[in-house]
């Protein structure tokens, strides 16, 4: 009896801890005072094995965001919001304890602390991560064009080109009073519509080809601001 | 067995959910009735599906595709069989308005100020039109709130114009003032109508001609084609507080009848062709936001103050059923077989007998049955003395947010399969059956 009461101990130091596994949807809130924050928390493994997750905020206008940092080990899962919910070092990150359908857990964000809890809710409806896109063939190359903003003109040159099986490249480039090369982190183009987006300067272009016209006609956002732009192909007069 | 025959001739004649255009109200003429028996027991929310903010928008349905916006600025397609999101696009506003679907094409309306016209496959952006930029009703001393020289904007402006699609032609309304009727294909402006103020109900279409109303207190016809005035009705004046002043209700035609809610209290028919008002359902001081649904001989609405679900006579305007619903309706109800759908902003979706108005069944949201901050009493009425304390513009304003947080009902309800979709204050799209 006894040496079979050790072999069992031996074997629970052994062996080891199962992880929970926090695939599916949970849904809960944090506590924040004053306050209940809705979430809803998607988490699932991709083909890779690699855990993905976004999230859901009901009424701060958070759909979707793509959930970083995502680690489980045995029953402790922790992940970071993205800057849906601020930017770093500000940002939300997440750290609970998985316990069967529910986890609890502490949401801090901006210095503060909450309690949060969820409960599983369904199957896991992880939002796909949106993915930059090739280019058509006539949309690749050199485009320029003009704008003004609070009584300034603006020059802006975007060069595109495409790489094979992977998605276009952006250098996007505004001369005004100085020269601001715009990091674009986001290209894509259907049905004959461009969008070029820089999450870094909250700057939207989205215009539709003509390329027989050698022109991409479109407006140009930033922030509260929009804007008419038309670009055209280096080279081709206005 | 005649009469069943009939009966299932008469839903065939019925525009259904699925098909070549699908759009708010289920149809063009916004008759809110669909072709298919609705449920008359509650069984089950067979799924939800949460956004960023609440869902104002009423969804439209094709081919197995919701259609729906949220004020996170998203426009989303979700299969309706298990809620999965098949797309998304972002807007940079509030999508307060319900899309409407025509040979591929999906048009909505975003607080940005903008129509966009998406593939309804895949959310590709196909072009976008910029009227002169949206706004919500306003007005000095709006609804008494104090300082009484200050402007105020509507919080119970929550609607955007739905878009109609007929003859290869998109209109809207917008807060510009303007109703716009758009190419279809390129987006190309053909015209645009002027009214004195905003424009946020939807138009009807019904032989060549648009009906709408105006925050001016003016309900229009112009000519589909060209956008010349037919008729114009007025409706009522409030100099002092403008509470009961402007159409906010879209209108339903049938039958050479136009129906139409008013912030002035009264529900008004008035002659298709002419314009002249046939009769008129006075709700002593309460809105018709709501947009009626018109079926069999009867049209259906129901109002916010005196919370009142109503079905009058469509010729004389005789009530047949008056039943409390205890709570604001701004949401329009839908027709399905013998049921009405009916949500109100105290959180419930109701289900009555279309014949007699009695109540069949209810749902809740989540948010009504928690009660935060005893928004509701415990008979579910708006508990008005922990609401409203003070009359100042900016306390009311918090208040009203406050008292939609029991998960309101503003998006009307679509009626398929057996299902009833709808959005929430609450952030989510609903699939009850």
């Amino acid at each position: 009896m006894r040496r079979i009461l050790l072999l069992l101990a031996a074997a629970a130091v052994a062996l080891p801890v199962a992880a929970a596994d926090p695939t599916g949807r949970w849904s809960g809130a944090a506590q924040i005072p004053g306050r209940e924050v809705p979430l809803v928390i998607d988490l699932a493994k991709d083909a890779s094995g690699a855990w993905t997750g976004s999230m859901i905020v009901p009424g701060y206008d958070v759909k979707g965001a793509p959930l970083g940092h995502i680690r489980v080990e045995g029953d402790r899962l922790s992940f970071d919001a993205g800057d849906a919910l601020g930017a770093a070092p500000n940002n939300a990150t997440f750290a609970g304890t998985i316990d069967g359908a529910s986890i609890r857990g502490e949401l801090r964000q901006a210095g503060n602390a909450a309690p949060f809890a969820l409960r599983l809710a369904g199957a896991a409806q992880v939002d796909p991560a949106r993915r930059s896109t090739a280019v058509a063939r006539e949309t690749e190359g050199r485009w320029i064009g003009e704008y003004e903003m609070n009584g300034y003109p603006r020059h802006v040159t975007v060069d595109i080109a495409n790489h094979a099986g992977a998605p276009a490249s952006v250098e996007l480039v505004v001369v005004g009073k100085a020269t601001t090369r715009v990091p674009v982190d986001y290209v894509a183009e259907a049905e004959g519509m461009l969008r070029l987006e820089s999450s870094a300067y909250r700057l939207t272009f989205e215009g539709r080809v003509r390329a027989a016209e050698g022109r991409i006609v479109g407006t140009l956002e930033n922030g509260p601001f929009e804007l008419p732009l038309t670009l055209r192909r280096e080279g081709k007069s206005s | 067995m005649k009469n069943a025959m009939l009966a299932l001739l008469m839903l065939a004649a019925l525009p259904a959910a699925a098909g070549a255009e699908a759009m708010f109200r289920n149809g063009p003429a916004h008759t809110g009735v669909y072709a298919t028996e609705g449920p008359r027991e509650f069984h089950r929310v067979r799924w939800t599906f949460p956004t960023g903010s609440r869902v104002v928008s009423s969804p439209a349905m094709q081919d197995g595709v919701l259609y729906f916006g949220s004020d996170d600025g998203n426009v989303y397609a979700v299969a309706a069989s298990d809620g999965r999101q098949l797309w998304k696009y972002a807007t940079r506003g509030a999508v307060a308005s319900s899309p409407a679907i025509s040979d591929g094409t999906l048009y909505v309306m975003s607080f940005d100020g903008h129509l966009y016209a998406l593939s309804a496959k895949t959310g590709a952006l196909r072009w976008k039109f910029a009227t002169a930029g949206e706004r919500h009703f306003e007005a000095k001393g709006l609804h008494g709130m104090t300082p009484a020289s200050q402007t105020y904007f509507d919080p119970f402006d929550l609607f955007l114009s739905s878009p109609v699609v007929a003859d290869g032609a998109v209109f809207f309304g917008s807060g510009d003032g303007n109703l716009y009727a758009l190419d279809a294909k390129s987006g190309e402006l053909k015209w645009k109508f002027g009214t004195g103020d905003v424009v946020h109900a939807s138009p009807a279409y019904a032989d060549g001609v648009l009906y709408f109303g105006s925050w001016d207190s003016y309900f229009y016809a112009v000519d589909a084609k060209t956008g010349a005035q037919k008729w114009r009705f007025h409706g009522g004046e409030d100099p002092m507080m403008h509470n009961q002043v402007g159409f906010q209700s879209s209108a339903a035609v049938a039958n050479g009848m136009v129906y139409v809610g008013c912030r002035d209290s009264n529900l008004y028919a008035l002659d298709a062709a002419t314009g002249e008002e046939k009769w008129k359902v006075n709700n002593a001081g309460s809105w018709v936001i709501t947009s009626p649904a018109v079926v069999d001989g009867k049209v259906v609405f129901a109002t916010s103050d005196s919370s009142l679900f109503q079905v009058v006579d469509a010729r004389t305007g005789k009530p047949i059923a008056r039943q409390d619903a205890r709570a604001f309706m701004f949401a329009s109800p839908a027709v399905a077989g013998s049921v009405v759908y009916q949500p109100v902003t105290n959180g419930t979706l109701e289900a009555r007998d279309l014949a007699t108005g009695e109540l069949l069944w209810d749902f809740r949201t989540e948010a009504s049955r928690a009660n935060r901050g005893w928004a509701l009493t415990s008979e579910r009425r708006f508990d008005i003395p922990m609401l409203f304390r003070r009359s100042d513009g900016e306390s009311q304003i918090v208040s009203v947010w406050w008292q939609w947080g029991v998960g309101s009902f503003f998006s009307s309800p679509l009626v398929a399969d057996g299902r009833i979709y709808l959005g929430s204050n609450d952030g989510n799209l609903y699939a009850i059956e």
